[in-house]
């Protein structure tokens, strides 16, 4: 297979969603350098429309065509913002399914892409420098049970804790066990 | 070429950049939008059905069986537990207090979480926005479609986007949106603790004495707290270090029984995992700083002048000693 032929083939995988999140931000920068794959892609984009019976989805090839018309100087000064937003679009590592995108998210996206690039520039931190010093490491202490003193007034506050933690909204109230379990503990002290 | 038409080209190309991205990616925000729908179906769920139940609590090398019993009586919740394996240790929750009996240590403690105008304070309802605000700490998708308890469920998968709370797996029921298993993993991805229903029936009338304690009160000691909403200016203490994303939910003071001095409870959450501290007056006890390990849930305890310092909550351990080391005694 020719390198064109292939990256047809992984431009038809990326719109059944089977590239995982880097293979699919290569596959879209490769893109929009490509007028002949964009061109596909449009068609792609078409046919799937039309298979499922939806009215065409005319904004992508009105997109595919304006990015023709663009000079690829914007596909190289592009790449730290691809990089920021795949970070923040790509919510779950999950491969994208781009042939089943219903219209009222296509919508959606569009109207908070704007505040996503914001975002993106202003807030987004570039990997390793993210939330600054809380990302750093804390070792646990070398392991020492609570005394049985100690243990009693654990599950005082344990239950305490318990009672009021937001979480339980969502877990109910299986997660009082906690307060009741045996408690098996570790931990240390200096 | 001029400045202003330089910066006009590049908005251009962000945009054209964008919308490709908004396009390509559409599908993934809908995969989001249908695991928020789903974790707000829990909620609701979770305070509002009738529902009896056996579940697995895992931690560790410990497994536990305990069964649930919950209904909404004129509007209230009422809530049982019993442990179903070694000492019948229950749980009893009402609108009021949360009783926990332990029969073993011939002990009751009762948590009074009622307001002054009678409301509980119990887990507030997970509002949408607030729900939503999840998405800014958590990777959050759908996963697999599987059964727990007999039952078809699907899959939600909240990953963290930084090492200060742990991931969640959980499972809810397509039928009635209750949660019926859920784990907590760390950043390894291992399984901390679960807790999993094994035989679930949800709806229908209860008997009464699901509902009741079985346990026989006499002769036991009674550890009654009650509790009284603190402001802000009221605290006296300083957090300095606030922990992206959690925000403090509440803050009483605890009124132990007479032998016991006042302590004070504030509670910090991003929503999903809770970090709560205890000050209590008390002489220097060696050690001066101890951490303490239960599975999920960690404690940092450290000595601040006369003052003892408990932080304890389902978060990695540098999320809690993080928070316990910014705490610092407001100056008069």
């Amino acid at each position: 297979m020719g390198e064109g032929e292939a990256m047809k083939a992984q431009v038809s995988a990326l719109m059944d969603g089977e590239l995982n999140e880097r293979e699919s931000m290569e596959t879209l920068r490769v893109l929009c350098g490509d007028a002949e794959l964009r061109r596909r892609w449009a068609d792609y984009h078409r046919i799937a429309a039309s298979l499922r019976g939806e009215p065409e989805l005319d904004l992508v090839a009105r997109v595919m065509t304006a990015i023709d018309a663009e000079s690829t100087r914007s596909y190289a000064a592009s790449h730290t913002i691809l990089d920021r937003l795949s970070r923040l679009l790509f919510l779950g590592r999950r491969c994208v399914d781009f042939g089943r995108a219903p219209a009222w998210a296509l919508a959606a996206s569009l109207a908070g892409v704007a505040v996503v690039i914001v975002w993106a520039m202003s807030s987004a931190p570039a990997p390793g420098e993210r939330l600054g010093v809380l990302q750093a490491r804390v070792e646990m202490p070398p392991a020492l049970a609570p005394s049985p003193s100690s243990r009693a007034s654990l599950q005082e506050y344990l239950l305490a804790h318990q009672a009021y933690a937001p979480g339980g909204a969502l877990t109910g109230g299986t997660r009082n066990i906690r307060s009741v379990h045996r408690v098996a503990a570790s931990g240390g002290g200096r | 070429m001029k400045p202003v038409v330089a910066i006009l080209n590049g908005i251009c190309r962000l945009v054209w950049t964008s919308i490709v991205l908004a396009v390509s990616s559409a599908p993934t925000f809908a995969h989001a939008d249908e695991a928020m729908e789903i974790l707000q179906r829990i909620a609701h769920s979770v305070r509002r059905l009738t529902y009896d139940g056996t579940f697995v609590y895992r931690h560790g090398d410990t497994l536990e069986t305990s069964r649930i019993a919950h209904a909404v009586v004129d509007g209230r919740e009422l809530e049982r537990i019993e442990v179903l394996d070694g000492s019948p240790r229950e749980i009893v929750r009402d609108a009021r207090e949360l009783k926990c009996f332990l029969p073993d240590e011939k002990r009751v403690l009762i948590e009074d979480i009622a307001l002054q105008d009678g409301e509980s304070r119990r887990f507030p309802a997970l509002l949408p926005l607030r729900l939503s605000s999840l998405l800014d700490h958590y990777s959050i998708r759908l996963g697999a479609q599987g059964r727990v308890a007999g039952l078809p469920s699907r899959a939600v998968l909240l990953e963290p986007r930084d090492n200060l709370r742990y991931g969640h797996e959980l499972w809810v029921d397509n039928a009635s949106g209750l949660l019926l298993k859920a784990v907590l993993r760390n950043e390894r991805g291992a399984a901390l603790e679960s807790f999993a229903f094994t035989q679930l029936k949800v709806g229908g009338p209860l008997a009464p004495d699901r509902l009741k304690p079985h346990f026989d009160a006499q002769g036991v000691q009674i550890h009654h707290v009650r509790t009284v909403d603190v402001k802000s200016e009221g605290l006296g203490w300083n957090f300095r270090t606030m922990l992206p994303g959690f925000r403090r939910v509440m803050a009483m003071k605890r009124q132990p029984m007479a032998d016991r001095p006042e302590s004070l409870h504030v509670v910090f959450s991003d929503s999903l995992a809770t970090i709560s501290v205890f000050i209590e007056p008390g002489s220097p006890t060696a050690p001066v700083e101890e951490s303490v390990n239960l599975g999920a849930i960690n404690l940092y305890r450290r000595q601040l002048d006369e003052y003892r310092v408990l932080v304890m909550g389902e978060a990695p351990f540098a999320a809690v000693k993080l928070l316990g080391d910014g705490i610092e005694r407001k100056r008069k």
